[in-house]
């Protein structure tokens, strides 16, 4: 479970202090995946730093139960190790050594199309190998708790699907809380319960939607398929124009 | 590769031949230049009487044990200060003054110390090698991204595991870089030691063929020190590999 509750914070610049989250709310029950949508540099990253503990906010309350992974915007795979070696930081750190399950390593390497390419090195991998070695990077530590932050910008369409398809059975096997920030619509719809506006920087809640589009929820393509889908999309689109009209 | 090799050596040689046609038959530029076959005599003669191997492996064995100590030493701490930069801003200023106080100056009281034998000029290596190890390794620890620390932060890993996992193998490249710089003033200090007292070694052989004028027996050290510098370098060569990979394979 993820709540925060009126959520201030600021940062000091050369001008002065700029408030980027002003009294921002936001609750996700368990279980549940929440994606969050709104305009560029709003404060969404920001608001993810504030719940994994990173960042400390001004005013509010912040509570996070359960075990937290994070998956940050920027993949930050060290240069030195493999796209394997990689994967396995979290879990090494968390382990306290350097033992992990290598089969469960081989598992997500496989799902994830990487298996081949688990030796080279992130210098010689694509942005999409490597945001895809971060997400398993978060994936092994097995969180409770899921914070990804733009984790498909990187992916091509049917590798994304493919992942989505992914995730939604790992949330479903293990009832993972998934807190999603996305700037595509279509993902935000294809996989969340909810799906949260933000407001133009300084960030507020602007709209929560409840998504209900049955089954076609487990299939990130049946999803998109979902006669609903459009009318969803729609009403977000049409939030985020309205912050583009003020 | 082979072509490469010829053409490095070509002016070298070119070199030599114009140095021994100009010397040769000529005592007067000999005195003052030496000649390349008087040194090749001297390196001949002196090897086979042993005297040459000697000094040499004396100031090798200085300069290699200054190297290390001064290396291991100064890496250490920098590393270390990474750890608390209250420490750091509290040996700073110290650091600064006596890496910057030249090792000639500071040469003659070790010597007064500890001796004119081995230990101090080991020492004095040590000392002109210690302080470049140190704000090298500990800038590289400093310069570590800020996004690498948080990512670490977000495993929820101890200041132990993110010095072993991302600090260490992000500084061995300022370490190695360290190192390279480091055989030079490693030589030097274990030269300067030598050429302030000492009974041997290729400082002491300098300064006793300095006495003399003669400038072939000079030229013949000179030589041998840039030998001993390429032997340093060939090490850390192969070193830095191997370090890199038991960094990132052990922490």
């Amino acid at each position: 479970m993820i709540d925060a509750n009126a959520i201030r914070l600021s940062y000091g610049t050369p001008t002065g202090r700029l408030l980027v989250l002003k009294g921002l709310s936001i609750h996700c029950e368990t279980g549940q995946i929440t994606s969050i949508v709104g305009p560029s540099g709003c404060g969404k990253t920001t608001l993810l730093n504030v719940l994994a503990g990173l960042d400390s906010q001004d005013n509010g309350s912040v509570t996070v139960e359960g075990k937290v992974g994070y998956m940050m915007q920027d993949a930050l795979l060290l240069p030195w190790r493999t796209l394997a070696e990689n994967a396995s930081l979290g879990v090494e750190v968390i382990n306290g050594g350097t033992r992990h399950n290598r089969e469960v390593l081989n598992k997500y390497l496989s799902a994830f199309d990487l298996s081949q390419f688990s030796g080279i090195y992130p210098g010689a991998a694509s942005g999409g190998m490597k945001q895809r070695v971060a997400l398993i990077r978060t994936l092994l530590t097995q969180p409770s708790v899921m914070l990804l932050d733009e984790p498909f910008t990187s992916l091509d369409f049917d590798v994304k699907l493919k992942i989505q398809r992914f995730l939604i059975d790992y949330h479903m096997k293990h009832s993972t809380t998934l807190l999603i920030v996305t700037h595509d619509i279509e993902d935000a719809i294809a996989l969340s319960d909810t799906v949260v506006v933000l407001s133009d920087r300084p960030a507020t809640v602007k709209t929560v939607i409840p998504i209900d589009i049955g089954f076609a929820r487990h299939d990130p393509i049946q999803a998109r398929k979902s006669p609903l889908f459009t009318e969803y999309f729609t009403h977000i689109w049409d939030e985020i124009k309205y912050l583009d009209e003020e | 590769m082979r072509r490469i090799g010829f053409y490095r050596a070509l002016p070298l040689l070119a070199f030599l031949l114009f140095w021994e046609l100009a010397t040769h038959g000529n005592p007067t530029r000999a005195f003052f230049f030496g000649s390349p076959e008087k040194i090749a005599s001297y390196m001949v003669t002196k090897t086979l009487d042993g005297s040459l191997p000697r000094d040499f492996a004396v100031t090798f064995t200085e300069a290699a044990l200054g190297f290390m100590f001064g290396n291991i030493i100064g890496t250490a701490l920098g590393l270390g200060l990474w750890y608390s930069k209250l420490a750091f801003s509290i040996a700073k200023p110290y650091v600064l003054a006596l890496g910057s106080a030249p090792v000639f100056a500071l040469a003659p009281l070790l010597i007064v110390w500890f001796g004119t034998g081995m230990l101090s000029k080991v020492l004095i290596a040590t000392l002109s090698t210690i302080f470049i190890a140190l704000m090298q390794s500990y800038t590289g620890a400093s310069e570590v991204s800020n996004d690498y620390l948080r990512l670490m932060k977000t495993f929820g890993a101890t200041q132990g595991q993110t010095f072993r996992k991302v600090v260490a193998p992000s500084s061995i490249v300022w370490v190695i870089s360290a190192f390279r710089l480091n055989v030079g003033f490693a030589i030097l200090g274990a030269f300067i030691g030598e050429f302030i007292s000492s009974s041997a070694g290729l400082g002491h052989l300098i300064l006793v063929a300095s006495g003399l004028f003669d400038i072939s027996l000079m030229l013949c050290g000179v030589i041998l020190l840039t030998v001993l510098a390429f032997v340093l370098y060939f090490l850390v060569g192969q070193l830095e590999p191997r370090l890199k990979k038991a960094v990132v394979s052990y922490l």
